[in-house]
Formats: structure tokens, sequence, C-alpha cells
């Protein structure tokens, strides 16, 4: 109700002014004053903070809330920092405490913070107006504005507080409903109060009226008052001090100088506890022993759901490991056997490795055995059938050979190589004999025919045919000439290309150079031609 | 009666380290998102989470499904410790999941794992073999270990780390063996092996001892074996005090004494007399190993001939024996060591 609001401000603002905030002990006077003791408790600065207020005002109607309840608020505010958002969230009933902030109002919160610390008064932040202006000129921009419309915040805050940042907490607005300044009702027949401390210019008037005629009677009254007389010519009245203990008079008061400094910024206290006085009537009863329940039936399923609950969680955990040792002793003989097992499998296969291979060493050496049977069987009977094939061989072979006359008859042989060139030899030096012989003979002729035709040249010398007789001559005569100067000779017919002629010649020279040891005794040129016929063909039998 | 005052302090059974788990079926995707985000700390807090959730097998399938590997995959290559100490955590839990495993194989975490390899942070490493172990143990992740190549590099690691994570590394390696030895064979493993069969540890001792036996199952294995003299020192471990020690040893005396330079190598080294006395030890595994070993001694005529006196012992097992394998192996024994030829 409008009229109740400004008289409980005013007792408000007296009450709050008047005392310390530590001092929490509510004035008694009805449901005024408890509503009254709310908002002192939650008393806001002087400076005019909005936020319970409101709440007290939509919660007037009797939130009889215990005082704790009240006095959580303002002890949330230093209290256990961490809990401090959710016991704000869960425990304040301020409405305003979740009109913070659906996610579309980001930008709007953190400002608050930044209120909180700079200003105590909720003037707009820059960033705030901006936001403002933001969404409103996004609908049109059809209004100026001299002050813009803004959400107020509410300042909760008084005392810094070390433990939270303050751009952390929620801001928390004022909502407009519930806000004491906004004139609701009819606004033609309002009251219009003045504000404290600016008089009525009616009442202003009646004062000063009654101001001057108090004023005037007083004057009146002085005069009529009797005084004391005038002192006597040559005195003069001196006030004089009669009481018991004399009182030094000055006319400058004495001054004394105090100073006084409030701690820089001290963070509020913690609110003492409020144990509020008792009040009522004291009753008191006493429950005897039996009187209300039998404990001994009344816990009996307790415990036993209890107890047996213990049990049943304790069994299982005995059966579990039982069960695990089990399996783990399960395993453990498993594992035995698997190894056992393992083994013997590995001894069977290293056993059948041994006698397959032992095996097969057996099987080779008899195979190696058999073959070696087979080759010599075979080799006894390749002996047997060569020795017969070749039995004869000897005989025939020797036949052959004897019929293609490989074979030589030692005497024959003895004969032809011994005593046949011996003769031959015997022969060819009878022949020597002879050929020198008669070339000695031949010799002589020559040198008397030589001498018979010298003396035939010196009688006749113009004749020119000598000279090729003498060549015609001492070739038809050269045999005789040969055992004469025979070396020279010799060598001279070999030197000489005349092969046509002188071949059975040149054999004939070619035997005698041969044997030149024989060239004393002397050979015919029949002998020596014999024994180059026999010569040649001696050649052609061997 | 409670009071009506709200507390400043936190309830009691909320952890700051972990994320807030989200209701319902919206707990992983939102658990995944946090995996991505650029803070540090939601990181580490969702990894903590994510580990008590993943014990549970529904939510490895689901967390599979909604593609967390990738995430994890992510992590993995993190500059901070704990965040890749959690997400290796992580994957070893989804490993002992067979869904985890399955996922493992589909997504490639095998080689993006590999990377940490040669991690400084040895809880990160350990938990890095874990989930190897744990993979290895299904036949299809230890061949999908084995086909991404990474046998040569855990050949390698198995020299350089120690303890415990030895341990895992040898239970890896022992199964992977399994599925295929070739490239470990080129890798020396069978010499590096022979150290660790002399260590101080017995569980070292058993699990190399154990792979030993894995290696020596195909042909070049054997052969490595022998031409590395491993065997006396196989023989030598027949007299530990360990029966798992014993057992494996054993197993591996069988495998190595298939072909017959390991016959004759065992023959020379004298390993009849301690199998005998194995014969006779209480655990199961010990016998049917050592029955084993003789038998495949057996096949040696120089073994069968020693062996020949020693019958009754293996009449005496096979009769007094419960396990149906160790009967078996006993008649087998007795058929080998009366063969004639």
């Amino acid at each position: 109700m409008p009229a109740k609001l400004p008289s409980r401000m005013r007792t408000c603002r007296g009450d709050a002014a008047g005392r310390s905030q530590e001092s929490e002990v509510p004035c008694r006077s009805g449901l005024l004053r408890k509503l009254a003791d709310r908002n002192c408790l939650e008393v806001p600065p002087p400076n005019g903070t909005l936020g319970c207020w409101a709440t007290d005002a939509g919660a007037a109607g009797g939130l009889s809330a215990p005082e704790s309840k009240g006095s959580v608020v303002p002890t949330s505010c230093p209290g256990p920092p961490f809990l401090l958002p959710p016991l704000r969230a869960s425990w304040n009933p301020c409405p305003w405490h979740y009109l913070h902030l659906s996610g579309s109002y980001d930008a709007l919160a953190p400002t608050c913070f930044k209120t909180k610390f700079h200003r105590r008064r909720g003037s707009p932040t820059p960033d705030m107006a901006s936001a403002m202006t933001d969404r409103t000129s996004r609908a049109g921009n059809t209004y100026t504005y001299t002050s813009r419309p803004r959400a107020l915040p509410c300042q909760r805050r008084r005392y810094r507080d070390s433990f939270l940042q303050a751009e952390e907490e929620p801001v928390h607005y004022g909502n407009i409903m519930y806000d004491r300044r906004v004139i609701r009702g009819n606004t033609y027949a309002l009251q219009t109060g003045q504000l404290a401390g600016q008089p009525d210019p009616l009442e202003l008037q009646r004062r000063q009226q009654a101001k001057r005629r108090a004023l005037a009677r007083k004057r009146a009254q002085e005069q009529l008052r009797p005084r004391t007389p005038e002192p006597v010519e040559g005195r003069k009245h001196v006030d004089v001090q009669t009481e018991l203990y004399l009182e030094e008079i000055a006319d400058r008061v004495i001054e004394v100088d105090m100073e006084c400094q409030t701690d820089a910024f001290l963070d509020r206290p913690a609110t003492p506890l409020f144990i509020p006085a008792k009040t009522g009537k004291d009753v008191n009863t006493q429950i005897l022993e039996g009187e209300l329940f039998d404990f001994d039936l009344e816990v009996k399923p307790m415990l036993e759901v209890l107890v047996g609950k213990t049990i049943e969680q304790s069994l299982l955990e005995v059966m579990e490991e039982e069960e695990l040792a089990n399996l783990q002793a399960m395993q453990h003989a498993y594992e035995e056997i698997r190894n056992i097992e393992l083994a013997e499998v590995q001894r069977l296969e290293e056993q059948e490795r041994r006698h397959r291979e032992e095996k097969e060493r057996r099987k080779h050496q008899q195979w190696e055995i058999v073959n070696k049977h087979n080759e010599t069987s075979q080799k006894i009977a390749a002996r047997a059938f060569a020795q017969r094939y070749l039995a004869d061989l000897l005989p025939s072979v020797f036949s052959s050979l004897r019929d293609s006359g490989y074979f030589y008859d030692p005497i024959e042989r003895d004969i032809e190589i011994g005593f046949l060139p011996w003769l031959m030899n015997e022969v060819e030096k009878t022949m020597e004999y002879c050929m020198v012989g008669r070339t000695v003979l031949d010799m002589l002729i020559r040198e008397v025919v030589e001498r018979r035709l010298n003396m035939y040249e010196n009688k006749d010398k113009h004749q020119s045919l000598k000279p090729e007789d003498m060549y015609g001559g001492p070739g038809t005569m050269r045999d005789p000439t040969v055992g004469y100067d025979f070396q020279e000779q010799s060598l001279s017919h070999t030197q000489r290309p005349l092969l046509d002629r002188d071949d059975p010649q040149r054999m004939s020279y070619g035997d005698p150079s041969q044997e030149r040891k024989y060239m004393d005794e002397g050979e015919l040129l029949g002998q020596s031609e014999e024994t180059a016929i026999r010569k040649s063909t001696g050649k052609d039998e061997l | 009666m409670a009071e009506a005052r709200i507390s400043m302090y936190l309830p009691p059974d909320i952890n700051p380290t972990k994320a807030a788990i989200a209701y319902g079926c919206r707990a992983l995707p939102k658990l995944n998102e946090e995996l991505q985000s650029e803070v540090l700390t939601t990181r580490q807090k969702a990894l903590m989470a994510l580990c008590d959730l993943m014990h549970d097998p529904e939510y490895v399938y689901q967390a599979i499904d909604i593609g967390c590997l990738d995430s994890l995959k992510a992590l993995l290559k993190d500059i901070n410790d704990l965040v890749r100490i959690k997400a290796t955590e992580v994957l070893c839990i989804m490993a002992t999941h067979n869904v985890g495993r399955d996922g493992f194989l589909e997504h490639g975490i095998i080689p993006a794992l590999s990377y940490l390899l040669d991690d400084a942070n040895s809880i990160c490493r350990e938990n890095l073999h874990k989930a190897y172990k744990h993979l290895a143990q299904l036949p299809s992740g230890a061949q999908g270990i084995v086909s991404s190549g990474l046998i040569p590099s855990l050949v390698w690691k198995l020299q350089k780390e120690q303890g415990a994570v030895q341990e895992l590394i040898l239970d890896t390696l022992a199964y992977c063996l399994q599925e295929d030895a070739t490239e470990a064979l080129g890798s020396r493993v069978v010499p590096f092996l022979k150290q660790l069969l002399l260590s101080a540890s017995d569980t070292i001792r058993a699990k190399a001892a154990c792979t030993l036996m894995a290696v020596s199952i195909p042909l070049q294995g054997k052969n490595q074996v022998w031409e590395y003299g491993v065997i006396p020192i196989l023989v030598h471990l027949l007299k530990d005090d360990m029966d798992e020690v014993q057992a494996n040893a054993a197993g591996a005396l069988t495998y190595a004494a298939v072909t017959t330079e390991g016959k004759y190598a065992a023959l020379e080294a004298e390993a009849i007399d301690p199998l005998l006395d194995l014969l006779c030890s209480p655990v199961n595994k010990v016998r049917l190993n050592a029955t084993k070993a003789l038998t495949m001694l057996a096949e040696a005529p120089e073994g069968r001939r020693d062996l020949q006196s020693q019958v009754h012992i293996f009449r005496t097992l096979q009769e007094e024996t419960t396990e149906v394998s160790t009967r078996r192996a006993a008649q087998i024994a007795i058929k080998v060591i009366e063969w004639k030829p």
C-alpha cells in the first residue's frame, strides 16, 4: 500500500540510521517491527540498494521464515566462497536472484560485476547502455533519450570480497515491479509527500508564526521579570561561583583533537550467531521410558537388515575370493597337465623321430648291402664272361699278327739286320775298289789323252771347239776325276742345278759322299750303280 | 535433535581427492569429460574416482564403450607423475576383467603403454607390468603382446629392473613365450634367465625356472638351453629347498632333455639321482615333473640302464598316487624303461 510505504521507509530509515549494523537486536513492536526487523537484518546501506526490500515487500504477507533464513542472506556474503553460488541460488527467496540471466543477456552479465566494483549506485555502464542501445536500435531508431532506459542492478555487496572475483558472480538486477521508487496506483490523487528534510510551505508558515509569537511572548515576559538591581556606583556585579567545586569559565571551549580513522576496508566479519531470545511460554514434558516405543522391538528389523546386508556382502566377497582361488588352483592344475602333456607329446615326437631315423638308416644300410651284393655278382659274372671271351683272344691275336708279319723270325731278322748290311758293305767296298780302280784308270787315260790333246792343240791352236769338248770331256770323264779331287767336285755337283741329268750320277756321288772312308779304296762305276740300285730297293723294302 | 544450522564443515564421507561421481548412467560420461579437461586437479580427481569404479565389470564395459580408453591413452603421456600412476592403475584394474582385456586389444593400448616402459617413476612401471601380466594370461592377449614386438624390450628390461617388477616381467614372459618364443630366443633371453636362476630370491628363481620351461618348448629354445649350459644349473636347482623351484626346474629339464644332446647333457650332469629324490616329494607337481624328466632320460640307453633298477619306485608311485595324471605319467615311465628295441 502506498501510504504505508513512505511511513515504513521513514521508520526503517530512522532505525537504520539510528543503529549500527552489528546490533541486530530486534525492536519489538508488532508486525511492522517484524518486517522492520527483517529489513534491518538485511539492512542495505543508506545509499539505497533496493534488493531485498522488495523481497520483503513481496513477502510481506507473512513469510514467517525463521530468522536463521534471513540471517543466511547476509552471512552468505562472506561465507565459504565456493558454497556461495549454490547457497545463494538455493536459499535466497528473492526472485531476482534467478532473474539472472538467461543466456541471451550474457552481454549484460559481466557489466554488473563491474558496477559493483566501480560504483555504489546503480548507474548505467557504457557497456550496458550500449547493449541496451543495441537492442533498442535493433527494434527501431524512433526514440531518443536523455537518459536511456536501463535495468538497475541491485547492490548487495558493500564489502570488498577477496575470495571471489566479482566478475564471476551473477548479477542481480532489481525488478521494476518491486521497486519502491516506482509510483503505483493512480497518479492524479497522489500524496505529494515531501521528502524528509524539506518542509511543507504551510507548515513552514505556521512554524514561523509560532516562532514570532513565542519570541514576542518571551520579550514581554522578560520585561516583567524582576532583575537584580543595578550595581552601586563604583562597584560592579560579578558572577561568582558558589558551588562546592569551582569551575573555570572561559570563552574558549576546551578543544581536544581526537582523531579517528576507519580501518581500510576491513572485511565484514562473520555474523555472530543469532540466537533469538526466548519467547513464549515455557512448557516441559517428560517422556518416560517405554512410553513412546520399545527400542528393542523397533530396532530389530533395522538391525536385521543392517546385519543381514553386511553379512551378505561379506559372504559375497568371500565367495568371490574363494571362487577366484579355485579358479587359480584349477588353472595351475591345468597348466601342469598341459605341460606334462606337451612334454609327453614332444617326447613321443622325439621318439618317433629317432625310430624313424633309425629305420631309415637301417633301410639305407640294407639297400647298400643289396646294391653291393648285386654289383659284386655282376662283377663276377662279367669277369667270367670276359675271361672266356678273351681266352682265345691271345692266340688269335698272335696268329693274326704273325700272319700280317709283325712277328719276325729272329734268325731271319738277324740275317737281315746284321748280315746283309755287312754283305752290302762288303759288296760296296769291293765295288768301290773297282770304282777307284776304274777311276784311276780313267785318270790315267785322261792324262794321256790330255797330254795328247795338248800336244795336238799346241799343234793346232786356232780350233775353238776345244773348251766345249773340254766340258763334254770333263763331263763324260767325270767319273774318273771324282776320285781325284773328290771333295771339291762333290760339293760343286751338289750345288749345281743339273738335277735332270745328274740324278743317277748324283746318287752315285751321294753314296761316295756318305762313305768317304771308302774313298781311298776306290770303286768302279758299275759297282757304285749297283749299290745304288740295291739301296733304293732296300729303302723301298724298309 | 539435529541442528537447523548449516555446518561450515563438509560431510565426513566426502574424499576431497576424488571427483564427485554423478548419478546413474551419467557417472562415466562425466568422468570421461573430466579426464579430458585441462585443469590438472580435475584430471587427478577424475582418475581417482575412476579407479574405484573400475572394480565393477559393468562399469568397465560402459567405460570402454564410451571411449574412456582413448582419454586414458592421452593421459599416459601426461607430464604429471600422479596422473600417470593413476592412469596405469586404472588400466591395470581394467585388465583384470575379460572385457577390459578385449578392449585393450581392440584399442591398441599395448603400444601406448609401451612408451612408459622407460618411465622414471617405479610405481608407474609396476602398474604397467601388472597390466601386461594380466593381459598375458589370456592367449589372445599374449599373442597381442608378441605381435606388437614388445618381447625384446621386455627381455632387456628384465635385466634392468629389480625385485617385484622383475617377477612381474618374468610372469608376463612365461605366458607370452608359451605363445611364440622365436623373438625372445633371438634377444638372448636364455643367458639372462641363466643368471636369474642363481639369484637369491626364491620367487625369482621359481619364476625364472618357469619361464625357462616355456622357452625350452620350441626346438630352437632347447638347442639354446643346451648351448648355454643351463642344464647343469637346472640339475643343481633340483636340490633347492623350495617346492616351486624344484618343480619348475624339473619341468624345464623335461623339455630340455627331449633332444638327444639335452639328454646326454643331463645324464652327464647326473640328473637322475636328484630326480629320484624328488619322486618322494609331497607336492604333486614336483612328482609329476620329476617323473616326466626321468621318462625323457630313460629314452637314452644309458639312462634306461640306470633306471632299470629303480622301476619299483615308479610302480609304487603308480599305485599310491591319487592324481590321474601322475599315475599315467608313472605308467608311461615304466613302459619306456622296460622297452626293448
